[in-house]
């Protein structure tokens, strides 16, 4: 399967939707083509994965053009296009998607960005409209990678409810594709 | 040279005190009879450090007795070093990020007298000094202290230009301009061909890898991130030097404290970079050895800067502190940890060679 990922964050950001894109990008990498559309300065490398990083530092509506374009490039020859909530992002998925008619699927993991389009009437108009556009969306987010501490800190989690939470999650989203394809 | 720079020192502190000291009275203010951070090697620090001029430190007390940390300087460039502080103090408030871990020393006076620039905080009491602390504590206040950091990036062209305007920002070149120049200044100050030898190999491993310098910039991070600029009431961590705040290489505060803490406290240096290999990525890794390299630079740098200014016992510790930064910067560059025999060799020397005045400073600083 061709996978586009489009997210606002990737590493080296440091949000947690950054490493959460990441993972996902490795972890589906391994058995399908995946690209990764983000923006971001200098991504770090992700094995099996392509990256197309839109600068943040052009003013805003050239940089939504720039991710706009790349994106429409990518999901043209790909089958799944998985898009991270947040303006930035919502608005290109859903116009790309209105053109090319891809399966569209929205990841609601930034909490915050879901509080601002509901309090901002021209951001929230934004979200009903790429709403409108996707099959579904997923509300579902693994957790955090527990951390490896020093002197018998305490771990937030252990290793093992982390990979069983990613391969649930995997799992669900995979089904998710693959009946948005058949259709 | 030395004790002529020593007497100017001394000189320069008696006069102002005699002109700061009734002036301060007037403004409710006492100085403490014993002041910490007039003596020891403090006269050298100043006359390296340049750029911010000459400026007194003192410990005074309010009218109600509150004890209190006073700043004060008549020269251009130390005004200016206490008005950028006093910006990044304002500006770190307005960052929300860091609302509930940062916290400044109140400020409770900020006059300009008699020509002289007055910025008066509330001195922050403390039970134990940062080293004092277990390893486990100093590890987690590091920690939780860098990650806040981290949570600021200026991402965007607003945020960018904020960051400019209020902390300053430097990128991967002007970490190369910077090592260019203390490279370049102390090859032109000594004869060592092993040193000269490993400058060159650092140079080169920051050229080669400017991409992952590059790659971290644009976070904010504290570039003096060291136990005696920071105080540690309960859960709150109280920055003393505000000015050291920019917007670079998010490892370059990591790479200061974890060089700061390879002489004083090693089990925390292998913890910090532990943690950074054990839960970051390897571009990661290699972002913190490329800062270190460039910190280990500047200290050399400092270092090599202080002999000419110096004789006696002083030189003969400067030179160590020469050798002993260099051995660091070989076995970093080597990707090794340093020999525990360098560091002792190097720790007993100093203890040999300190002054009883630097001593007296150094009890309670770290």
């Amino acid at each position: 399967m061709k996978i586009v990922i489009a997210t606002p964050f990737y590493p080296p950001d440091t949000e947690p939707m950054a490493l959460y894109a990441k993972k996902l990008a490795e972890t589906l990498g391994k058995k399908h083509n995946v690209v990764v559309v983000a923006y971001v300065h200098f991504p770090e490398k992700t094995s099996g994965v392509r990256i197309f990083s839109v600068d943040k530092q052009w003013p805003l509506l050239v940089r939504l053009a720039l991710y706009t374009a790349t994106l429409f490039c990518v999901t043209r020859k790909s089958d799944i296009l998985y898009a991270e909530n947040g303006a930035s992002v919502e608005l290109p998925a859903a116009l790309v998607t209105a053109v090319l008619s891809r399966p569209f699927f929205i990841h609601s993991g930034d909490k915050a960005a879901e509080a601002r389009s509901s309090q901002k009437f021209f951001l929230g108009k934004i979200r009903r409209f790429a709403k409108r556009q996707a099959v579904r969306e997923i509300s579902d987010t693994p957790l955090d990678r527990p951390e490896i501490l020093p002197f018998d800190l305490p771990s937030n989690g252990t290793k093992a409810e982390y990979d069983s939470s990613w391969d649930k999650h995997i799992k669900q989203l995979l089904e998710n594709f693959e009946h948005a394809g058949r259709h | 040279m030395q004790e002529d720079i020593k007497h100017a020192w001394e000189i320069y502190c008696e006069r102002e005190l005699e002109i700061v000291r009734p002036i301060l009275f007037d403004l409710g203010f006492t100085l403490e009879d014993h002041q910490p951070h007039l003596g020891g090697e403090r006269y050298l620090m100043q006359a390296i450090t340049t750029t911010s001029g000459k400026k007194l430190i003192l410990v005074g007390r309010g009218k109600d007795g509150q004890r209190v940390i006073i700043k004060t300087t008549e020269q251009t460039s130390g005004m200016r070093e206490i008005l950028h502080e006093r910006i990044c103090r304002d500006a770190l408030k307005k960052m929300k990020f860091a609302y509930h871990v940062f916290f400044s020393p109140e400020e409770v006076l900020f006059t300009k007298k008699a020509g002289r620039m007055m910025f008066i905080q509330k001195f922050i009491e403390q039970d134990r000094t940062f080293l004092e602390r277990t390893n486990a504590e100093q590890f987690s206040f590091l920690l939780k202290a860098f990650k806040a950091q981290e949570g600021a990036r200026a991402a965007t062209y607003e945020h960018l230009r904020f960051a400019r305007k209020n902390f300053g920002s430097i990128n991967a070149e002007g970490y190369l301009r910077s090592f260019n120049e203390f490279k370049n200044k102390i090859t032109a100050r000594t004869d060592d061909e092993n040193l000269k030898k490993d400058l060159l190999r650092a140079q080169e491993f920051l050229v080669r890898e400017n991409y992952t310098i590059e790659q971290y910039c644009r976070f904010l991070t504290h570039v003096d991130f060291v136990p005696h600029n920071i105080r540690i009431v309960g859960e709150k961590i109280y920055l003393l030097d505000n000015s050291a705040l920019h917007f670079g290489n998010k490892y370059e505060g990591w790479a200061r404290c974890v060089n700061f803490m390879a002489l004083y406290n090693p089990p925390i240096e292998r913890a910090l970079i532990g943690y950074v290999r054990n839960n970051r990525t390897e571009e990661e890794t290699l972002s913190l050895r490329l800062m270190r390299v460039y910190r280990l630079g500047e200290i050399i740098w400092y270092y090599v800067n202080t002999l000419s200014k110096s004789s006696g016992n002083l030189l003969t510790l400067n030179k160590a502190r020469v050798l002993f930064w260099t051995q660091m910067l070989e076995s970093v560059l080597d990707d090794k940890p340093l020999p525990a025999e360098v560091l002792e060799n190097y720790k007993h020397t100093r203890d040999q060679l300190r002054t009883e005045d630097e001593k007296d400073r150094q009890k309670g600083l770290h």
